[in-house]
């Protein structure tokens, strides 16, 4: 099944309150996901991809810099670090709002990464959560939500990420099935999406790595987004020089620079 | 096997709050009095020294920072095993304090709050347990000399039930106060009603609070740990509690483990 659910222009919002409109409230809410075609302009889309070049010509020339460099999965670690455009992602203007909007105005980053996923790649049993936490009501919770931007078309058969829909809504400590092809899991929902597409989860939402059997390298850009208060990876921390360009009390809160059990800053209304 | 007995786990799910009488030895309160009034002294000779100085409360934060007996009580055996078995391995600690109540306290009724609806937005509270606080009893604390005060069992009410509103905090229906002798030890759900009582004795009240919360949730403003306290962190289990261990992945801190010094032992 190729992903459709989900797929609402953000044009649609433009007369509306909230930056999610209700239908996609509504689908995030009961699905555990949430799709948005062109989440990214052509000129934005490029400078990205411009960036996200240059990011991984120096982590490849550089192997003291962090990340996970394996046959099935390379990772750039911290991508923010590696450039202006990479660090303004963050706050998108269309979609950040959408992030905004599912977590509260106490939004910040949990981690940021660049993962490339090379042709031949597989994933056994690579279904997971993101969050088990104990003593947490995960159902009725929400901790994280976290945004995929896709930089290069994805087939169908090109290591897609694959959700199981409504899976967020299962309780904390459950195990669900697993397949040794995570595609072959049933209800599976492949992330199957065009450049300049965007995706979002939550902590809970069952999701997988595809297996990468096209000719082409899969290119995601991931966000991550908690609360403040919680812990941010310690590897992903930033840099002092990151930390000086914050230069808005937003982006100060979004990198873990503000009193965590304070009151939040404020948004701007879109 | 289990600290918690069943009764005390019946009690702390149904109400919110477990009493712990005479947590501290004779030796060990001497102990930790006597530390305590060391960082007091300090705190009072150094205004630059972080912390609330108001007439009617008087609050030292960070208290672990002052001395090592203030550290080590972290981890006392006849408190922390019960709160981690609640909260689950993954404990971290969230904030400490000395707490000081002088006698002629003007406290009003929107004293009433719980630790975690506002301030740690996202979760369910009403189903989930985020922090529990420890409150150590230096002094006796009658019920007019400043005692905790609870409302049982509101920690499982939905998170936008309104908080009745009172003049003063001893006026809430139903409002139970956590009175104890020096030694004993109380602790409570992060997410139950509480509030401080005005201090009608002639006795300052004297508690220092230990706010546990989980491993991956960030320490409040200005605790995290002096270079001084990490490097006393000799333990894994000192050492999750601090949040110097990996916050979502990696094993947690075993609790045969976690006793670093002796004093308490």
């Amino acid at each position: 099944m190729r992903a459709s659910l989900g797929e609402l222009p953000l044009e649609s919002n433009a007369m509306s309150q909230s930056p999610l409109s209700e239908e996609q409230r509504r689908f995030f809410n009961t699905q555990g996901y949430l799709v948005i075609p062109g989440a990214l302009s052509t000129e934005e889309l490029a400078a990205l991809r411009l960036e996200a070049d240059v990011a991984e010509a120096r982590w490849r020339a550089d192997l003291s810099l962090p990340g996970v460099r394996r046959p099935d999965l390379e990772q750039v670690l911290g991508i923010m670090e590696h450039g202006p455009a990479l660090f303004d992602l963050l706050e998108h203007p269309r979609i950040f709002p959408l992030v905004r909007a599912l977590l509260g105005p106490d939004v910040m980053m949990l981690d940021h990464d660049y993962f490339i996923t090379p042709p031949g790649a597989t994933i056994p049993q690579g279904w997971h959560f993101d969050f088990d936490l104990p003593r947490v009501d995960h159902p009725r919770s929400r901790l994280m939500v976290k945004i995929f931007y896709v930089l290069d078309d994805i087939p169908p058969d090109g290591g897609a990420t694959l959700v199981l829909p409504a899976s967020h809504l299962t309780p904390g400590g459950t195990t669900l099935p697993n397949s040794e092809v995570p595609e072959d899991l049933p209800g599976a929902v492949p992330m199957a999406l065009p450049a300049g597409s965007a995706y979002l989860i939550n902590d809970r939402t069952y999701h997988s790595a595809g297996n990468n059997r096209s000719g082409v390298h899969r290119r995601l850009l991931i966000y991550t987004y908690g609360h403040k208060w919680m812990r941010m990876w310690d590897e992903y921390r930033p840099s002092p020089e990151l930390a000086a360009r914050a230069a808005t009390p937003q982006r100060r809160q979004l990198l873990g620079l503000t009193d965590p059990y304070g009151p939040p800053v404020a948004w701007e209304e879109t | 096997m289990n600290v918690l007995s069943d009764e005390q786990r019946r009690f702390f799910d149904a109400n919110g709050y477990l009493m712990i009488l005479g947590a501290l030895s004779a030796a060990e309160l001497a102990t930790v009095r006597t530390a305590a009034e060391e960082a007091e002294a300090r705190w009072r000779a150094d205004p630059a020294l972080p912390g609330t100085r108001i007439p009617e409360f008087e609050e030292i934060p960070a208290i672990m920072e002052y001395h090592p007996a203030l550290f080590d009580l972290v981890e006392h055996p006849a408190v922390f095993p019960l709160i981690r078995e609640l909260l689950g391995t993954g404990i971290g600690l969230v904030d400490h304090a000395y707490y000081i109540t002088p006698p002629g306290g003007l406290i009003d009724g929107t004293a009433w709050h719980t630790d975690v609806r506002t301030r740690v937005p996202g979760v369910h509270h009403a189903g989930s347990t985020m922090m529990i606080r420890a409150m150590f009893a230096l002094t006796d604390i009658a019920a007019a000399g400043g005692a905790t005060l609870v409302l049982p069992g509101t920690h499982r009410q939905p998170d936008d039930t309104p908080i009745p509103a009172v003049a003063t905090p001893e006026e809430m229906p139903g409002a139970v106060a956590l009175t104890c002798e020096a030694g004993s030890a109380y602790f409570f759900n992060g997410n139950l009603l509480h509030a401080p009582s005005n201090n009608r004795g002639t006795v300052t009240r004297r508690v220092l609070l230990y706010n546990y919360g989980h491993k991956w949730m960030r320490m409040w403003r200005d605790h995290e740990p002096s270079p001084g306290l990490a490097a006393a962190a000799r333990t894994p289990m000192r050492r999750q509690l601090l949040g110097l261990t990996p916050p979502y992945k990696g094993p947690d801190a075993k609790l045969s483990l976690g006793l670093q010094e002796t004093i308490f032992l």
